[in-house]
């Protein structure tokens, strides 16, 4: 399951949205994913998830599999 | 090839790979391993990991605790940054499949990132480069220092090549595998030099620009005794340097037999050598080289290297440590001492735009008597331990002298009523760096026990030059007619009324002026351990009457070139195999 949302925070996704969503990704039992443009990349790394470069205004799509995905989803989409 | 020169700050030769230190921190070796020792290289890169997530959790502790939780969270984000799975991997590749050193590796993928985030347009992301590059310098700094066949992996000999260097910069270099150093600035008596010559290796400092033109790993020929480096030597070049080495390796085994014997001249004349020393390891190496105590223990990388303010207790242990060893010959310990080009976060006054004139030394420590009074209570209560006596810099009045003293008596009624056992006739004695004490240097004698000159200040206060400026630095020598007459002066002063003098600048270590020194009449001589062969050498050639008349000699004559050229030639004459540098 999937959804998509826009970066709010007028600092982008810096390094603290960024730290909640990797320490939040790593609560669920869950791969989520975060899309921009054509790069994927895992929402645990928070490295990754920094070097997207997402800045206020992109649209990002959150991706979620696995045994609590709806719980990891609603949680991460809560972040931004 | 590329020549470069500079200030030689410590003698000798050595023969190394450069290891470059420019503002993102190490510049890594290209490396590779064989195949044999990935599982090795794979552990490296884990440990160092974990090592700074270590240290990185101690610091988010103290950060939350004293700056507030804002500040613990950057470093909450460095942990995450190191617990990211694909960074780790990416990492493990470089290692596994691309045969990457673990630093190599590290360092590669790191610097990538940092790339990265400086491509990224938004302005407050891209800041973000700096916190990868902390990271990267962070690491670096555990695989190089903590892990030393981590080096073996590039090479054992290592020149450091490097803009400037911290204290503590140099105190966590593996230092085992350090050769030499090079610095684009700096200069004699700035903390790099007192390190390379407590090594007792090379160093060139204040060379200039130069970084830009070498890459890690390159051969490195460094000559301390010239100041001249050579990157990528050409082999007649190498070929002519390891003739040198092999002749300073056999000199060095004659020399070794110096080490057991007392120092005197040819007429018998007993001439007392101590050493200067900052680390702990020092005081055993002068020991080693058969010194008769040490002339000046300096205090200030203490204060240096702890950041945090004077914890009386180490410094209590260190003292106590540095007496142990020396058991039973006299130590002279240095009050704080820091000064204009020792710069320190915490006690460094407001902006002082003439700091060698401005608040520093005992004046320093009389403006904060808490901390001064905690270093002397620990040096008190080391001297309980074994002969100490204390030292203090830079005092340029007799008022000023005796505020020292009423704190010293302070210190004593604090100790006594709290029964600590300490040595009440502890002798007290002053640094002779200032023209104006000189001048009053009858009246400081009726006050102090001993007095020790430092000709480093001397000759700048003297003159007026500032011999970290390339400009003037020309200008400061020993062998200024005028910084002889003071040196004269002292000397003859506490002679008359039997106080101990001595002298520990970088005068004391230069073979070409010990005739001098002993011919204006001074009998004890502090000096870092790696120059006391030489001088004993040297003295053990002297007859003290033609230094006498060598000393005089130079008192009539009014220029400084005079003096050098006066002084050379007595020496070759003396030690016809004597090479003097240039």
């Amino acid at each position: 399951m999937n959804r998509l949302v826009t970066v709010a925070n007028p600092d982008g996704l810096h390094m603290r949205v960024a730290l909640m969503i990797s320490e939040c990704a790593k609560k669920y039992n869950a791969t989520v994913t975060i899309t921009k443009d054509s790069e994927t990349v895992s929402a645990r790394d928070i490295l990754q998830v920094l070097t997207l470069g997402a800045t206020p205004g992109v649209t990002l799509k959150i991706d979620a599999q696995g045994e609590q995905a709806s719980e990891a989803l609603n949680a991460i989409c809560a972040l931004f | 090839m590329i020549t470069l020169k500079g200030i030689p700050v410590s003698p000798g030769i050595a023969f190394g790979e450069a290891l470059v230190i420019d503002n993102d921190g190490f510049r890594i070796h290209q490396s590779f391993v064989s195949a044999n020792d990935v599982p090795e290289e794979v552990e490296r890169f884990k440990t160092a990991f974990e090592i700074a997530k270590q240290e990185i959790d101690a610091s988010a502790k103290a950060a939350s605790t004293e700056l507030g939780k804002t500040y613990g969270l950057i470093f909450q984000a460095h942990l995450a940054i190191l617990d990211d799975s694909t960074l780790c991997r990416q990492i493990l590749e470089k290692i596994e499949k691309e045969l990457y050193s673990a630093p190599y590796a590290i360092s590669t993928i790191f610097r990538q990132y940092a790339e990265k985030f400086k491509n990224i347009p938004d302005n407050r992301l891209s800041l973000r480069a700096n916190d990868i590059l902390d990271l990267e310098m962070r690491i670096m700094k555990i695989v190089m220092g903590v892990h030393s066949e981590s080096l073996t992996a590039i090479d054992k000999d290592l020149i450091v090549l490097a803009h400037n260097l911290t204290p503590s910069e140099t105190t966590n270099m593996n230092r085992n595998c350090i050769r030499g150093f090079v610095t684009e600035i700096g200069s004699k008596g700035s903390h790099t030099a007192i390190i390379a010559e407590a090594l007792e290796i090379p160093a060139v400092l204040g060379v200039g620009k130069f970084l830009d033109l070498v890459q890690a790993g390159q051969k490195v020929i460094i000559d301390g005794n010239q100041g001249i480096i050579y990157i990528s030597p050409t082999p007649d070049v190498t070929e002519q340097y390891r003739k040198i080495l092999s002749r300073q390796y056999e000199l060095n085994a004659q020399l070794n037999n110096l080490d057991n014997v007392p120092c005197q001249t040819k007429d018998g004349t007993r001439i007392r050598i101590l050493g200067n020393m900052e680390l702990e390891f020092e005081a055993r190496n002068c020991l080693n080289r058969g010194a008769d105590g040490i002339g000046l223990y300096r205090t200030e990388f203490l204060y240096l290297t702890n950041e945090l303010q004077l914890d009386e207790e180490t410094h209590f242990q260190k003292y106590k440590e540095v007496v142990q060893v020396m058991n039973g010959k006299p130590v002279t310990i240095r009050t704080c001492d820091i000064g204009a080009d020792k710069i320190i976060k915490d006690l460094q006054p407001d902006e002082d735009r003439n700091p060698a004139l401005g608040l520093r030394s005992v004046r320093l420590c009389l403006s904060m008597p808490e901390m001064f009074r905690k270093q002397l209570r620990a040096i008190l209560r080391a001297s309980a331990f074994g002969p100490i006596q204390i030292l203090f810099p830079m005092v340029s009045t007799l008022s000023e002298w005796r505020r020292v003293k009423m704190i010293v008596n302070d210190v004593f009624e604090d100790l006594d009523e709290r029964s600590v056992p300490f040595n009440h006739n502890i002798p007290l004695g002053i640094m002779v760096e200032v023209p104006s004490t000189v001048m009053m240097i009858e009246e400081f004698l009726e006050n102090v026990d001993f007095i020790s000159i430092g000709t480093n200040d001397l000759i700048q206060y003297t003159v007026a030059v500032d011999r970290t400026n390339k400009d003037v630095a020309k200008l400061f020598n020993g062998c200024e007619p005028a910084v002889i007459k003071l040196i004269w002066k002292t000397v003859t002063a506490a002679n008359k009324v039997n106080k101990p003098v001595s002298l520990c600048g970088q005068m004391a270590s230069d073979p070409a002026l010990t005739m001098l020194l002993l011919g204006l009449g001074l009998r004890t001589l502090s000096m870092p351990p790696g120059a006391m062969r030489d001088i004993k050498r040297v003295c053990s050639s002297l007859d003290l009457l033609r230094c006498r008349e060598i000393a005089f000699r130079a008192l009539r004559t009014d220029n400084a070139g005079d003096i050098q050229s006066l002084l050379q030639r007595e020496l070759a004459a003396i030690l016809p195999d004597y090479r003097p540098e240039e």
